[in-house]
């Protein structure tokens, strides 16, 4: 496993920023480009790159993906790299395993997060287990791509947040990019890393527009992004949440309220010294994210500040806004209801910073 | 002992007003301490019995030592009605008279923390971050109000008690005697009419406007303060922007200017905009250049890199950030800002920075300021600021002019200072 997360600095406001203004120099370029083009992009870059990388997954070769993600790569690379798989996750997971095993580099697309069940054994318990089971003599380079999240009328089986349920399991990296410019580089680095890596990108994301350099580069597995400075609490946001969060943060500077927003972007590994740094600077601590509220990704970043130094710093409990403890309604209106929206976030920001939760 | 002066370490006591046994309220003084500079009353934090008084008069005794306690037990015996929850009973340990948080706080806080009442203190509601610095403060905790829910205390409720913890200098009586080291100001030009006072930004001094002030040719008198830790007033540290608020306040009404026209930039100009509001303080109209308090963000790199910046090489790579072309801040404002620099050692700038801009957030704000000002004022900024975010400017009541130059950085005044100069005097003359 990579030892990178216990050498990473402590996050700090002036990193971000330092960070963006070396993106934005050595960017020769940079341009608009969607969160589904972005990827696609990585994807091309890799497959010219490197022979040994390849994309397996449901209809991503003539049809382009469900999501339209692989688009006309099968054009470009031809079947033989960009292969459809029968409807069996299982069995397409083990092929992508043992395809990764014996040297190749396979980039696998679950056609919705939610299918991850079907394949639970081969991710849970080959992927995340060869190398240490092994005595690291293999390693398992696959990458694992689940377009994920409510919001688009799929109901129930086609809707969820699963990420805190392979975030449990050592062996496997979890990241959530929020924005184009990091769907490419985490991908990037995800198909430079020696270990499964598993990227949930949220559906509703696709289509939203950033800047994305030309060329390869990759954004760090287990670095939190610091979105937004401020001084009275701090949002700790995941994926499409991040940018409710932003919302929210925007709103609540109008009243006076101005919160910290970080992209945690990483679940495993977690960067608990930028949250610990950020609460210790304003006191209080949300977390925002999609996946059912209990035992998900906030109960682990609530806990890790308790236990850090950060614990004296605390003026307020500490907030989880969560997922609603029910499957994703089909109604419109529900689905809705069932996920943390702008107002909810800015509702409850605004209650504890006033001292009234 | 309380601290009444900030470079006092020891102090004595002069008289006592009140004796052993004695019953005294909160707000009464009790006795007077003398230090190098001054006299002054020390009035009671709480009210209670005297008890444990020392009688030692005239021997220095060091900032934080006990010299008497009060007790509050009688008073709580019979306000607590019976069978109430036992925590109001922890209170009824002596609470040290004016315990001074920095320099013994392990002494002062003893007796309540080996008081056996354990279940009781595990029963009050307090924020860690509240316990915290009670702790550090050397405050009792359990015998202050929480405002949080359910009587919750939290950080504020131990800022404002240990605030109001502090003897406050006794201004009626001893009028005259200061009991710190006044600012440093100094009249940069005479004239006419009323005065200008010029507040300058983080890191620099009153001379930093004598550029501007040759182009601008004011026809009024002109006065140049030096913020607390900064130029000519460098005895003075930075606490907090309310304190340092205060401190130019103090300052200025000291010179009884009457009614008088604010500019400042940066820092500077977060602290003319809450000066416009505070009492004894006439503000005719209000100047802002490329003003901090708008919002949270500044450029930490800048912030905590140029107060600790000790050779031209260090201070030439931060004067980019500062404007936009880096001939305006030429060779002869390295020199003489590392000729300041020689003075002194550079703890106060950190300091500073440590209160006003913990890891690179503005820590105080003049937002609700700003939305209720009754007076003219004017913002200008440059588009190329690289201190202070441009966005922080926007958001305004319409009644604030904003004027942006998209050609220049953080320090307009120095930058075109004939322009930004006209629109001074512009706002100048709108208020006659």
């Amino acid at each position: 496993m990579s030892t990178r997360t216990e050498e990473r600095s402590v996050l700090r406001p002036q990193d971000a920023c330092a960070a963006h203004r070396r993106i934005r120099s050595r960017a020769t370029g940079a341009r608009e480009l969607s969160y589904a083009q972005a990827i696609q992009e990585a994807l091309a870059i890799a497959m010219e790159a490197d022979e040994r990388v390849f994309l397996m997954g449901e209809d991503i070769g003539v049809y382009g993906g469900a999501f339209q993600v692989t688009g006309d790569l099968v054009q470009r690379f031809g079947p033989e790299r960009v292969m459809d798989t029968p409807i069996s996750e299982l069995g397409a997971a083990g092929v992508a395993i043992g395809a990764a095993l014996t040297g190749l580099r396979p980039i696998f697309e679950f056609q919705f997060s939610d299918f991850s069940a079907l394949a639970m054994e081969q991710i849970v318990n080959q992927a995340a287990k060869l190398r240490f089971m092994l005595g690291g003599a293999v390693s398992v380079p696959l990458v694992m791509r689940f377009p994920s999240g409510s919001g688009t009328g799929a109901a129930a089986q086609h809707s969820q947040s699963l990420e805190a349920w392979f975030a449990h399991v050592p062996g496997l990296k979890v990241v959530q990019p929020s924005t184009p410019y990091d769907a490419k580089g985490c991908l990037l680095a995800a198909i430079a890393d020696p270990d499964p890596v598993m990227i949930f990108e949220h559906k509703l994301l696709y289509k939203m527009k950033g800047d994305v350099p030309r060329g390869h580069y990759t954004v760090p597995l287990g670095e939190a992004r610091l979105c937004r400075p401020g001084r009275d609490v701090t949002i700790v946001a995941t994926s499409i949440m991040v940018h409710r969060s932003l919302a929210a943060a925007k709103e609540l500077a109008g009243e006076g309220i101005e919160a910290e927003v970080i992209d945690l972007r990483s679940l495993r590994p977690l960067d608990r010294d930028a949250l610990t740094s950020s609460v210790k600077r304003t006191h209080r601590l949300v977390c925002v994210y999609e996946g059912v509220k209990t035992l998900g990704i906030g109960a682990e970043i609530s806990a890790s500040i308790a236990e850090s130094d950060a614990f004296d710093y605390l003026d307020a409990p500490i907030l989880r806004l969560g997922g609603a403890e029910c499957p994703i309604p089909y109604n419109p209106e529900l689905e809705k209801a069932a996920v943390p929206q702008t107002p909810s976030i800015v509702a409850a920001v605004r209650d504890l910073v006033h001292g009234r939760r | 002992m309380p601290r009444v002066d900030m470079d006092m370490s020891e102090g004595r006591i002069s008289r006592w007003y009140v004796e052993e046994g004695a019953k005294v309220a909160k707000g009464q003084p009790i006795f007077e301490i003398e230090t190098e500079k001054a006299a002054m009353e020390v009035e009671a934090p709480a009210s209670g019995v005297i008890r444990d008084l020392s009688t030692t008069l005239d021997v220095p005794l060091p900032v934080g030592s006990v010299i008497a306690t009060i007790d509050d037990a009688g008073e709580l015996a019979a306000a607590a009605p019976p069978g109430r929850e036992p925590a109001p009973r922890l209170a009824s340990a002596p609470r040290p008279v004016a315990s001074e948080h920095r320099a013994e706080p392990a002494a002062t806080i003893a007796p309540h923390v080996t008081s056996a009442q354990g279940d009781a203190a595990s029963s009050r509601r307090a924020t860690p971050l509240a316990r915290k610095l009670a702790r550090e403060r050397g405050l009792d905790i359990f015998s202050l109000a929480g405002t949080g829910p359910k009587g919750r205390v939290q950080g504020e409720d131990v800022e404002k008690a240990h605030l109001e913890a502090k003897p406050k200098p006794p201004i009626s009586m001893f009028a005259g005697s200061v009991s710190r080291t006044p600012l440093h100001a100094e009249w940069l030009r005479r004239g006419e009419g009323a005065p200008v006072v010029l507040i300058h930004g983080f890191g620099a001094d009153l001379n930093s406007w004598r550029l501007f002030l040759a182009a601008a040719r004011l026809g009024s008198p002109v006065l140049g303060i030096d913020l607390p830790g900064h130029g000519g007033s460098v005895k003075s540290r930075v606490a907090s922007f309310e304190a340092l608020l205060e401190e130019v306040a103090e300052r200025l009404r000291a010179e009884s200017l009457g009614a008088l026209h604010l500019v400042g930039h940066s820092l500077g100009g977060a602290v003319a905009a809450a000066l416009s509001r505070c009492a004894g303080i006439e503000a005719l109209s209000l100047f802002l250049v490329a003003p901090a308090g708008l919002g949270p963000k500044i450029n930490e790199d800048f912030i905590s890199h140029f107060p600790r910046a000790r050779t031209a090489c260090e201070l030439a790579r931060l004067i980019p950030l500062l404007v936009k072309d880096p001939a305006v801040l030429g060779p002869s404002f390295i020199k003489a800002t590392l000729r300041q620099r020689q003075k002194r050692d550079g703890g106060e700038l950190d300091e500073a920075t440590a209160a006003l801009f913990p890891g690179g957030t503005q820590r105080f704000s003049v937002r609700s300021t700003l939305d209720s000002l009754a007076i003219p004022a004017k913002i200008v900024f440059g588009a190329q600021d690289q201190i202070i975010p441009p966005q922080h400017m926007t958001g305004l009541p319409g009644a604030v002019a904003i004027h942006c130059f998209p050609e220049l950085g953080h320090m307009p005044h120095l930058e075109a200072p004939a322009r930004v100069a006209g629109l001074l005097k512009e706002l100048m003359r709108s208020t006659r």
